[in-house]
């Protein structure tokens, strides 16, 4: 009873960011239709494209992951609910809202594409899955950036699927750096905020002046994306082992976290 | 039936705010909660209803581990100073969330109490002033219903019609359908006639724990002419004197001895919680 109470309560108060996030993306889209007429009597091949929302989503999924830890622990606290409850509540509410704004990001890209019937060579959109993974790479033309994606019903599937472990993943991290930040002292807060900066700029310096290093780097990220991104079932599975490890740190916080 | 917390320590750094305290809340009590600033009543009560740990010790709800139980801690309602409600969040609104997290709570008692406080359900919790948040909170904790309603300083911030207001509906509903009520506070003097049992925490540690009847039976106050009382308490235990021109009041503990020559013309009566209680913290 009180898992389930926790559960809608942790969805219903990312509701409102979620709305809000889509009402502006489809108000954009509104407002350039306005716009058509006049745009199009100034440029008439001009296009309007909307491709990979899931990049934006991702951006606003952590910005959502981050603000999502502290007032809802208060509450879930006030009311009686274990630290268990909450995470697990959490997991659910987490799958459920990335599942939501997988299916959202597809449904924005088939309206998007579906103006393109009204309004020919004005609208075209694809998912980033499509982008990312269904690009003819033959038919790219570096000069003007364009390209051709094969679009069909199982991509839109398949595209629902990418999102929403990708959204996972981003999601679970936003909310470890959250709940981290939360356990932390003031001390140990300007530590990790001031320190990691601190840190990137020591070792891009180390990197300029050890070119060696930092080709021997390049490359080894570069084969470990080959290794886990290089496909849809291997992103899958990155993801989903992100998460498992994000989630699995989180609880280690949280699990102590104390009311301050 | 009864929390009970067996030998609780709780350090915050070179801080030990509480030292192996133990103590029992009995089903359907009123129990008042007094302690000096810094003495641990709220951490008491905050590991009590989890929002901290302990560094030692044991919490026992009804026979059933308090800690991280949500069976054990959907029996128990904290209302502490700190608000925990989101910022953004309207009074109804907790009121809603209050009613998923509590089956129990009672909504139209709540509506009424609003109205009793003159407390408008729409308006956001972070616009409300001190004593409105202690409203809030007071009406959240009169109409969820549970078993253990614990008070952490239930009137901060609210005039005199709103606390003799909230003492009343507190004393309706305890009669209606009786509840452990904790109360933590430092007006004694509000609470002594309301509080059956009375707990003392002085520095980390359970100083009393007993009837207020025990309690003050344990002592009295003797009042007249300061010549008179001054006769009358020699070789008692004196724990405090009032003196106002000639007239005097002396809180003795003991029992007293109204037949003796020294006692004629003097005035006997009850020992004076407050009294009692800054005289046993003051050391």
């Amino acid at each position: 009873m009180k898992l389930l109470s926790s559960y809608r309560y942790q969805v219903h108060d990312q509701r409102m960011a979620i709305l809000v996030f889509y009402g502006v993306m489809v108000g954009m889209v509104l407002l350039s239709l306005l716009f058509l007429p006049f745009a199009n009597a100034a440029d008439a091949d001009l296009t309007i494209t909307s491709s990979g929302i899931t990049a934006v989503t991702m951006v606003f999924s952590f910005i959502l992951s981050l603000c999502a830890f502290k007032d809802s622990f208060l509450l879930n606290i006030q009311h009686g609910i274990s630290r268990r409850s909450q995470f697990l509540a959490r997991m659910g509410a987490m799958a459920t809202v990335c599942g939501a704004m997988a299916v959202a990001d597809e449904i924005y890209t088939l309206l998007i594409s579906l103006l393109s019937l009204p309004f020919p060579n004005s609208f075209f959109a694809h998912s980033l899955y499509e982008i990312c993974y269904c690009t003819d790479v033959t038919s790219v033309v570096s000069s003007d950036f364009t390209y051709t994606v094969s679009t069909s019903g199982a991509s839109a599937v398949l595209s629902i699927v990418f999102s929403f472990f990708v959204l996972l993943a981003v999601n679970a991290f936003g909310y470890l750096i959250t709940a981290f930040n939360y356990r932390l002292g003031k001390v140990g807060k300007i530590i990790l905020w001031a320190g990691w900066p601190c840190l990137l700029i020591a070792g891009s310096a180390l990197l300029e002046v050890n070119p060696w290093l930092e080709k021997t780097l390049l490359s080894l990220l570069l084969n470990l994306c080959q290794m886990c991104l290089s496909s849809l079932p291997r992103l899958c599975f990155t993801c989903l082992a992100l998460t498992a490890v994000f989630s699995g740190l989180t609880w280690l916080v949280m699990r102590r976290a104390a009311v301050k | 039936m009864a929390i009970e917390l067996k030998g609780i320590s709780k350090s915050f750094g070179q801080v030990q705010a509480l030292k192996g305290v133990s103590a029992v809340f009995e089903e359907n009590k009123i129990y008042g909660l007094l302690g000096r600033n810094g003495a641990g009543k709220s951490t008491l009560l905050n590991i009590l209803t989890n929002r901290v740990f302990p560094d030692e010790g044991t919490v026992l709800v009804d026979r059933e581990n308090g800690m991280e139980n949500d069976g054990a801690q959907a029996k128990i309602f904290l209302m502490s100073e700190t608000t925990l409600h989101p910022e953004s969040m309207r009074v109804k609104g907790a009121f809603r969330w209050a009613k998923a997290f509590y089956p129990s709570f009672d909504e139209s008692y709540g509506e009424k109490l609003l109205g009793d406080f003159g407390l408008n359900p729409g308006a956001k919790i972070s616009g409300l002033s001190t004593g409105y948040r202690s409203i809030f909170k007071l009406v959240l904790a009169l109409c969820v219903n549970v078993p253990y309603v614990l008070l952490d300083e239930p009137v901060l911030g609210l005039d005199a019609n709103h606390r003799e207001l909230f003492y009343k509906r507190l004393l309706e509903k305890y009669a209606e359908n009786p509840f452990t009520v904790v109360l933590s506070t430092h007006l004694i003097e509000e609470v002594a006639n309301l509080v059956e049992d009375v707990v003392i925490i002085k520095e980390g540690e359970i100083l009393r724990q007993e009837s207020r009847e025990s309690l003050l039976a344990g002592g009295y106050t003797v009042s007249g002419g300061a010549a008179a009382v001054d006769a009358y308490i020699q070789g008692k235990k004196v724990i405090g004197m009032d003196a106002l021109g000639g007239l005097r009041t002396a809180y003795v503990l003991g029992a007293p001895e109204k037949g003796r020559e020294a006692a004629k013309d003097l005035e006997f009566g009850p020992m004076d919680l407050q009294k009692l209680f800054i005289q046993l913290t003051n050391s």
